[in-house]
């Protein structure tokens, strides 16, 4: 009872929250002595995948008689092993966050937070029952999208359907994780820092858009029987944490692999001087060809150079599975790299970190964070919704509002640092900012008739 | 064994890894792509 009241205290309860996120975030992904999540990481990238796996299929290739230099060595070795095993090497981390998830939701944990953050959601026009979804979509997005078929009224379900996709899963995590390692030195700050964005950005989106006629009115009640609080229990901690473990290394066994090969073709052949060959520079390659043909969209989130066009392929490839990022970037820095994988284990984090920088890298992620989700998600807004016009809104909203968020960080962020110099982006994005202020703090649409709030003893002395 | 023999083996397995992820795929897709809802049918995906 005691620890009811601490845990579920109204003053307490939201620090308690951001601080066990925090340190659950920062064991698996943090960089101090106790992130096993990134030791296990680390040990993946430079040894299994970087040394031991590169060494056996050489080994392979070499007793068939495959030389190095041929086109099936560079498809085996720069293709599908720097693919795959850039996604693959962040399992450990994955691994660390389901099971540290896994307790907190065995444990009782997580109905709670549902209940105290009924009380925060409620402000802003959402109920505790939009949480529980967002709970169930840090593992992953398209569960979490199902469950919202627990809103009774169909205005927050919808609405719930549109945020949920924000909240980071698991799918996610390698793009931070590259990142978190890559440009911010492993900072537990970054993943953390992500989550409660994706958080803020539900509470953000739920204010804004109660206002508009669509989606206003009061929010649903929310009863819910609190479990009581048991020791974890092992078998069902590490089901569901094999369970959801599975789940991603079954993409990288299929349609990672498969995205592997595409890849590695479209960025390693191209047409040079007319001539349809294989390229040296994946500059010159098919990928970039169509790559810069759509990169100067996110010129204003600060993708410029050429990085541009890696960037946005990457983001692209993200929409078939968000792991898709990361396995992207892995086939294209491995190739442009030219590093034997033997001798340097960790070429990809260095090459990545001398394309971005720390303020490009942050808008990079938001967008990938916010933005919609993969194709798999957004069938399962298809199916909820149930409308073509609210499927496509929904996603329209998504990439929207990812895309203004990443521009406002890059553009009004660098004016900050002074790495952006004032002109029409900054103005645009600084309009932008202004524009979302307006929307949160306008009166926005009354319904119809008085609303009487009640409290339960003035409601109870009524009857 | 001629060089071309090797290459011959490396493309084979791969064509046969390549047509199990798409049978995989497909088959996921059948079903109803990703999570229908009905845990009883579905082993390995993210379960709540």
């Amino acid at each position: 009872m005691r620890e009811q009241l601490i845990v579920t205290n109204r003053v307490l309860a939201l620090p308690i929250f951001a601080g066990i996120m925090f340190l659950i975030y920062a064991i698996a992904m943090g960089g101090w002595s106790i992130s096993l999540g990134t030791k296990g990481t680390d040990w993946a990238n430079d040894v299994l995948f970087g040394e031991w796996v590169p060494g056996l299929f050489d080994v392979i290739l070499g007793g068939l008689g495959v030389a190095e230099g041929t086109w099936v060595y560079g498809l085996i070795q720069d293709g599908i092993v720097a693919g795959v095993g850039a996604v693959l090497g962040f399992v450990p981390q994955m691994l660390v966050l389901f099971l540290l998830l896994a307790i907190l939701e065995d444990v009782g944990y997580m109905a709670r937070v549902a209940f105290i953050m009924d009380r925060v959601f409620r402000k802003f026009g959402l109920s505790g029952k939009s949480f529980i979804p967002m709970l169930v979509a840090t593992g992953c997005g398209v569960p979490g999208i199902m469950a919202s078929r627990t809103i009774e009224q169909d205005r927050d379900r919808k609405m719930t359907v549109m945020t949920t996709g924000f909240i980071p899963c698991g799918a996610k995590m390698p793009i931070i994780g590259l990142f978190a390692g890559a440009i911010f030195g492993d900072s537990a700050w970054v993943a953390t820092s992500a989550y409660f964005i994706g958080v803020a950005a539900v509470v953000v989106s739920g204010i804004m858009l109660k206002k508009f006629k669509a989606f206003a009115g009061e929010p649903a009640p929310f009863v819910m029987e609190l479990p009581t609080y048991h020791a974890p229990s092992a078998g069902n901690v590490l089901r569901a944490t094999w369970e959801r473990g599975w789940s991603f290394i079954k993409r990288a066994g299929t349609i990672i692999l498969i995205s592997s090969i595409v890849l590695w073709f479209l960025q390693g052949y191209g047409f040079v001087d007319g001539v349809f060959q294989a390229v040296e520079d994946n500059n010159d390659s098919l990928l970039a060809v169509i790559g810069n043909a759509v990169a100067w969209i996110f010129y204003p989130l600060g993708w410029i150079g050429d990085m541009a066009w890696k960037a946005t392929v990457a983001t692209v490839t993200g929409l078939i599975a968000k792991e898709e990022v990361v396995n992207t970037f892995g086939v294209l820095y491995h190739y442009a790299g030219e590093i034997d994988l033997m001798e340097d284990s960790s070429p990809l984090w260095t090459l990545v970190a001398g394309d971005f920088t720390a303020l490009s890298a942050y808008s990079f992620m938001i967008f990938n964070l916010l933005c919609a989700p993969c194709f798999a998600a957004m069938g399962a807004i298809k199916r909820e919704m149930n409308n073509t016009k609210w499927t496509l809104g929904a996603i329209g909203y998504m990439c929207g509002f990812a895309y203004v968020i990443s521009m406002i960080v890059y553009q009004v962020g660098g004016l900050i640092i002074g790495e952006v110099s004032f002109g029409i982006l900054p103005a645009i994005a600084i309009a932008a900012l202004i524009g979302l202020i307006y929307l949160l703090v306008r009166k926005g649409y009354q319904p119809e008739g008085e609303i009487h709030h009640l409290t339960s003893v003035s409601a109870a002395a009524k009857v | 064994m001629p060089e071309y023999v090797g290459t011959v083996i490396v493309i084979l397995v791969l064509v046969l890894v390549v047509t199990l992820a798409i049978r995989s795929l497909w088959k996921s897709h059948k079903k109803g792509g990703g999570c229908s809802g009905d845990c009883g049918s579905c082993g390995g995906c993210s379960k709540h």
